[in-house]
């Protein structure tokens, strides 16, 4: 057996279950600090599973993505340099889901023999002899999987009722060669900007291969576009954050396994509403309970979830959504009352600055938030918020060009003014 | 009612149709279809798995040769030379998934899509995606950008942008017109396009271009481009993209900033996630519990690195180099007179 394959009926080092990556990946990637030791005593892995995720990882994205520390022990870190290569490499997590050998025997065989409407016993005849596993079962399985990702029609005729497969339409038929090149440029360009991006990634590969095989044209393998402050990590949640899209569409209730802040729990939701917060690469599930109608769970912090056949969640409406939601910053909820606080800013330069790049970055970035009182070195920005917590970091990032001259239900200047007296102390600078 | 499991089958995003087994699988049939030479060697089999990145550990070379008993994928038969050729003679349509799909009926919403195809085009796909499903609705995903977002493609945004693609793609040089933020018209300009910037958190695009006059690479707005006109590049202002990158590697800073970060108030994992776009060093500091974060950046970055250090607050402070330091601290007095005094 000197030739078997250890890993079984699968094939490499893929996995089945996305979850076995996302999280190894985030620590190397995000904290890229952590060795052998910190993820069996602080992150709870096992040592052989640390072993094990690593070298899977640098089967399925190569060596060149992890960069390792001495002196004393490995740290799981990873590359990034924005001019040297813009490629997403995380994306390539996604390419590792494990299969089985007759799996990707069937789906090739299929796809070579499907090539007009057949019922599956005439598709059996043309199967070889495959493994001892195999039975027109199998082969059922498989057509309808494939039929249900849509590379194939499944179709039951009225007049017997029977089942037929044939193949789909060429989807690409009606655009002509150029028209297939801009598609590519503009999937290329969507699926780095867009969000969720892994199916852009997918179908950029598709239109690649389908141009290279059935339009004799290859596409261009030019790097036009760069991306500044686009964050890598996103995609890591994408799995997950699109089978609960799926659970939105169709109001399926959900049992989440979760990190909450005093230990890994279980909770029952009716997922409502995903949000994903660009600047920081974030993304949020919004949920009733049966306590609470609306709440917040990070999606980095759901290890899996089941779907459940129940419903006893009654779900909050889509206005009770928009109406907690129509003055956060983010996801701040309400506090205090229901009304939002109500904050005023004065922006302002100095005597030798332009203000025209502050108040057009204000404009940008500001949401609702009104400008009034413009003269040629100051403005006043004024916003209703649900969380003042929220906006503190985007006031902060002005610095010394914008002061908080008041706000309602919190003292976000006196806030404020203590913090910055202890950044002041913290660097040796007695305020 | 459906069954709930089935139906987010077909929902996953994790697909074993786009391993890496599948990939090479497709190429190898596709090829040996429409290629001219209808036969592959032993070597080229396992050449071509190689090339994969497969490792020989799982024998898929054997298991496509058959040779690989329990495990053998009877894709290939072999000849009486020794070669191999396909079972059965056809080749793999390419067709994409359902959510490939259901994600480009998403992005036909976004109005940057009239910049890369013309209305023609857009209307064909909304007609082949007419009966798939909306599944990024706004009611379902809420996007929150860090700005507000381009609603309209203005006719002057669409034409520069397609040109400078051109110019991109063939390799050509371009004369130009330029009005700069302070409305000066620079005119007869002349460059050579390297990358197309687009900057997620102003949602407008740059060119990173190399300048013939200034003998430098620079950053314009695409918004800010007149009368361009393609050129083709005389052999002696052929400057390679190579060049151009280390023009630009050229402006980095010499040494990073090193940030020490005390883990309280999530301030340690924000400062993570938005320091994610940036190369970046963690480490941590046991003597004094802290994290030190090392930021390498661009010259032309350090107005926006300095500003995220400010937006972390009170437990991330500048440990080096001197001169950031000390402009922190001169704004941080700054804003402690401002605060100090009434509104």
């Amino acid at each position: 057996m000197s030739n078997s394959n250890k890993y079984g009926k699968t094939f490499n080092c893929s996995v089945l279950d996305y979850n076995k990556l996302r999280t190894f990946l985030r620590y190397a990637f995000l904290y890229g600090c952590y060795t052998k030791d910190d993820f069996v005593e602080r992150l709870n892995y096992s040592e052989s599973l640390v072993d094990k995720d690593y070298k899977r990882l640098l089967s399925i994205l190569g060596a060149k993505h992890f960069k390792k520390k001495t002196p004393k022990q490995t740290r799981f870190r990873m590359n990034y340099n924005y001019y040297q290569n813009t490629e997403n490499y995380l994306v390539k997590s996604y390419y590792a889901k494990s299969s089985t050998k007759l799996q990707i025997s069937l789906y090739f065989l299929i796809l070579q023999i499907l090539k007009r409407e057949m019922d599956v016993n005439e598709i059996n005849g043309k199967i070889p002899t495959l493994s001892d596993d195999f039975n027109i079962k199998t082969l059922t399985r498989q057509l309808d999987k494939m039929a249900q990702w849509d590379l194939i029609e499944k179709v039951q005729h009225k007049r017997n009722g029977k089942l037929y497969y044939r193949p789909k339409k060429d989807f690409f038929a009606a655009l002509t060669d150029d028209e297939l090149g801009q598609l590519k440029t503009a999937v290329e360009f969507f699926c780095n900007i867009e969000f969720p991006s892994i199916p852009g990634y997918y179908l950029s590969n598709t239109i690649e291969k389908y141009m290279k095989y059935y339009r004799e044209k290859s596409a261009s393998s030019k790097n036009i576009f760069l991306y500044r402050f686009k964050n890598f990590h996103t995609v890591l949640e994408e799995d997950i954050a699109w089978k609960l899209l799926w659970c939105i569409n169709n109001s399926i209730e959900i049992k989440l396994q979760y990190f909450f802040k005093n230990g890994i729990g279980h909770k029952v939701i009716m997922p409502r509403r995903l949000v994903i917060d660009i600047y920081y690469g974030r993304w949020y599930l919004i949920g009733s309970t049966d306590m609470h109608p609306i709440n917040i769970y990070r999606l980095d912090k759901i290890i899996d979830f089941e779907i459940l056949k129940s419903s006893c969640v009654t779900p909050c409406s889509m206005e009770e959504l928009d109406n907690c939601f129509r003055h956060s910053w983010c996801i701040g909820t309400p506090q205090k009352s229901d009304s939002p606080s109500t904050i005023r800013i004065r922006f302002s330069v100095s005597a030798n600055e332009d203000l025209t790049f502050l108040l057009n970055k204000v404009k940008r970035e500001g949401k609702w938030g009104t400008i009034t009182d413009i003269n040629k070195k100051s403005f006043i920005y004024t916003i209703k918020i649900n969380d003042a917590k929220e906006i503190k970091p985007w006031i902060r990032s002005f610095g010394h060009y914008a002061e908080v001259i008041e706000s309602t239900l919190c003292d976000l200047r006196e806030e404020l003014h203590d913090e910055w007296g202890e950044m002041l102390e913290s660097y040796g600078i007695i305020s | 009612m459906m069954n709930g499991v089935k139906c987010l089958k077909a929902m996953e995003l994790f697909l074993e149709g786009k391993n890496k087994n599948y990939a090479l699988m497709l190429e190898l049939i596709n090829w040996l279809y429409f290629g001219s030479k209808k036969s592959l060697s032993r070597s080229e089999i396992s050449d071509m798995v190689e090339r994969y990145g497969i490792s020989a550990e799982f024998n898929l070379s054997q298991s496509l040769m058959n040779e690989n008993e329990l495990y053998n994928l009877y894709l290939l038969d072999k000849n009486i030379d020794g070669d191999y050729s396909l079972h059965i003679e056809s080749s793999v349509p390419i067709q994409p998934y359902k959510i490939e799909k259901q994600w480009l009926k998403h992005i036909l919403k976004n109005p940057k899509l009239k910049l890369f195809l013309e209305d023609v085009t857009i209307a064909k796909l909304e007609a082949l995606l007419a009966d798939y499903d909306n599944i990024v609705s706004e009611d379902a995903l809420t996007i929150n950008r860090p700005c507000i977002q381009l609603q309209q493609v203005e006719e002057g945004l669409s034409r520069n942008f397609k040109l400078l693609v051109k110019a991109i793609l063939e390799n050509k040089g371009i004369e130009y017109s330029y009005t700069t933020r302070s409305n000066e018209l620079l005119q007869n300009c002349r460059g050579i396009p390297y990358k197309i910037e687009y900057s997620m958190k102003e949602d407008c695009f740059y060119l990173i271009s190399y300048s013939l006059e200034d003998k430098r690479p620079i950053k314009s707005l695409l918004s800010g481009f007149k009368d361009i006109k393609l050129m083709n590049l005389e052999v002696e202002y052929n400057i390679s993209p190579e060049e151009i990158q280390k023009s630009i590697d050229a402006k980095k800073a010499a040494k990073p900033i090193l940030l020490r970060i005390k883990d309280v108030n999530n301030t340690l994992e924000r400062a993570l996630f938005q320091f994610s776009c940036f190369e970046r060093e963690l480490d941590y500091i046991e003597e004094s519990d802290a994290y030190l974060l090392s930021i390498f950046y661009y010259e032309f970055e350090r107005e926006e690195v300095i500003s995220r250090i400010f937006s972390l607050g009170k437990h991330a402070i500048v440990v080096e180099p001197e001169d950031i330091k000390a402009e922190i601290i001169k704004r941080l007095q700054q804003l402690k007179e401002k605060y100090s005094s009434i509104p």
